[in-house]
């Protein structure tokens, strides 16, 4: 049984997508859809993708509004959002990420490392 | 001339002054009201936190004493409203995620905890002992979170902080001491759940969740060469392009070996094969399909052949959803005319030349067993057609394994039927006769799903 997002979920989801990883690998793009998803079903954080997109702090793209960006046209976003609420997770269960170049929290780093893909660092 | 020149040059200085500063004031005062709108948000949002909290509280010391089973099942119908606000609300801080993540645990636990009692309730089922130390301890919780909130509440009504301090990224020595004086009194919200272990119940937050047997993975520990044999085998040798190792993730939910690899189109394909017996855990490639000329019966008959060939036989299709000329198709593994939900393998197939793009299994590998035990079955399918609604028009009916938001299974009648042009799925619980869910059948044209 599968509960599917409907069509608003999946296009908050590429929008966020677009924000966090526009230039990433495709894989890249699947693995922070699945981030927010684990985010869902984790008891951690809030219940829902608005939720935990909106959540206060939780993604630069929302605080700095990259995350209203305009989706390209050749942009493969929509497809990693249907990819990852359709079950695709690259990064292993993992709820955190960051890019270690720019990355000031210090405990980021603490978090058990899963796996780099691009640019990013997917932790638990 | 020159005094002419001057005059002239000094009137559009003035002006362009002028006009800086009404733009200066216009700006300030747009800032200013955008700040009163942010802060009013954040104050909306905390006291919706202190009441919410409030009333969970309350709930919770009610729940310890209600002695009838329909009296306590509205008590934690209402605790489980309660918690369940208060966390959506706490989210709204601005705040970051990690500084209240246990907070946001305890608040998701107690409501989906009172969620589950409430169940139990509904079928006359007593809490048992352990349910009411949990509720004592949860009570406990909360009382101690009540009071820091209330202190919070203080400090925020007399101005010891205030949120745009919390949001602020100054550097100025000043304000970052403010800023951590604020976040001090927050981490004492945390400070109360130093100890909470969190709960094990019947629900989607609980915590052995994460911790569950992966039965359909099985097999002996690979090494790395192996895995990589494997997944070139999976692609085809033939096809492959080039392959490179991208490492071992032993912290992964599944601990597996990921590889990237390009194929003769130079299109890129990654897969990641688990350590414990060399499974696929998902494979993905994201090639653009342009024209869709199979037929979504083709596309079925393509994944199921697919799945037959790389090992997963007995696989039946269930739902499907298309998007850009490629078609997610679910597959459920079926034993003995039984189908079994849990074991899930989802397969993308390209629409234009019938490509298999994608696999993912963990639904399979978290849970498929060759063999589940049947005998379970306790009412006749003519008591379960019995149980259902008689509006129901039945137009096909059978047995299957169905998994709950916790990670257990249920064997169930599953009754497919229309309502006035609505296509619903129920199902019956095959072992108590329970009506364990209804699904309603959504047929868009882009595939079928179930809501």
């Amino acid at each position: 049984m599968q509960q599917l997002g409907n069509t608003s979920d999946v296009q908050l989801m590429a929008r966020a997508i677009n924000g966090e990883a526009r230039g990433e690998p495709y894989e890249g793009q699947v693995a922070v859809g699945a981030v927010i998803l684990n985010r869902v079903k984790d008891s951690k954080f809030p219940n829902t993708i608005s939720g935990v997109i909106y959540q206060s702090g939780a993604f630069t793209a929302v605080a700095d509004g990259q995350i209203n960006h305009p989706i390209a046209e050749n942009s493969t976003v929509y497809k990693a959002a249907q990819d990852a609420i359709n079950g695709w997770d690259p990064t292993g269960g993992c709820i955190y990420y960051f890019n270690p170049a720019t990355a000031t929290n210090k405990w980021i780093w603490s978090r058990p490392h899963v796996k780099t893909i691009g640019k990013h660092r997917f932790c638990k | 001339m020159n005094k002419i020149k001057k005059g002239y040059l000094l009137g559009i200085i003035g002006l362009l002054l002028i006009v800086i500063i009404a733009l200066g004031i216009l700006f300030y005062s747009k800032q200013k009201e955008y700040k009163q709108a942010s802060q009013n948000n954040y104050n909306m949002a905390f006291y919706e936190v202190v009441d919410y909290v409030q009333n969970v509280e309350t709930y919770l010391a009610k729940s310890l004493i209600s002695s009838t089973s329909e009296h306590g099942a509205e008590t934690l119908t209402n605790l489980w409203r309660e918690a369940n606000l208060a966390q959506s609300y706490l989210s709204m801080l601005p705040i970051e995620s990690q500084e209240l993540s246990n907070t946001e645990k305890f608040l998701n636990q107690v409501s989906d905890y009172s969620y589950s009692l409430s169940r139990k309730n509904i079928y006359h089922e007593d809490l048992s002992q352990e349910d009411l130390n949990n509720l004592k301890d949860l009570h406990n919780y909360s009382v101690d979170l009540a009071n820091t909130l209330n202190q919070l509440s203080d400090d925020l009504n007399s101005g010891r902080f205030k949120w745009d301090e919390l949001t602020d990224k100054g550097t100025v020595a000043f304000a970052q001491q403010v800023d951590n004086i604020s976040k001090e009194s927050f981490s004492n919200l945390e400070e109360n759940f130093h100890e909470y272990a969190g709960l094990i119940y019947d629900g989607a937050f609980s915590e052995h969740i994460t911790s569950s047997e992966k039965k359909g993975l099985t097999g002996d520990d690979i090494e790395e060469n192996k895995a990589r044999q494997i997944a070139e085998e999976f692609i085809g040798k033939d096809q492959i392009k080039e392959i490179s190792n991208l490492g071992y993730s032993e912290n992964a939910t599944i601990q597996s070996y990921d590889f990237s690899a390009t194929n003769q189109n130079d299109e890129n394909i990654n897969l990641s094969i688990s350590k414990k017996g060399g499974h696929i855990v998902y494979m993905n490639s994201n090639r653009e399909v342009n024209t869709e000329t199979i037929s979504q019966d083709e596309a079925n008959r393509l994944g199921k052949e697919f799945l037959n060939q790389k090992g997963y036989p007995n696989m039946k299709e269930t739902y499907y959803l298309k998007q850009e000329g490629v078609v997610t198709i679910n597959y459920a593994y079926v034993q003995d005319d039984v189908v079994m939900y849990p074991d899930l393998i989802k397969v993308k197939v390209a629409l234009d030349n019938g490509e298999i793009l994608g696999l993912e299994t963990s639904g399979y590998l978290n849970n498929h067993m060759e063999t589940r035990d049947l005998s379970k079955i306790k009412i006749p399918i003519e008591q379960a057609r019995q149980a259902i609604n008689p509006d129901l028009e039945i137009g096909s009916e059978g047995l299957a394994v169905i998994p709950t938001e916790w990670k257990t299974e249920i064997l169930c009648y599953e009754f497919k039927g229309k309502v006035e042009g609505r296509e619903f799925l129920v199902y019956i619980n095959a072992e108590n006769g329970r009506e364990e869910d209804v699904l309603m059948i959504v047929n868009t044209p882009n595939g079928t799903l179930t809501m």
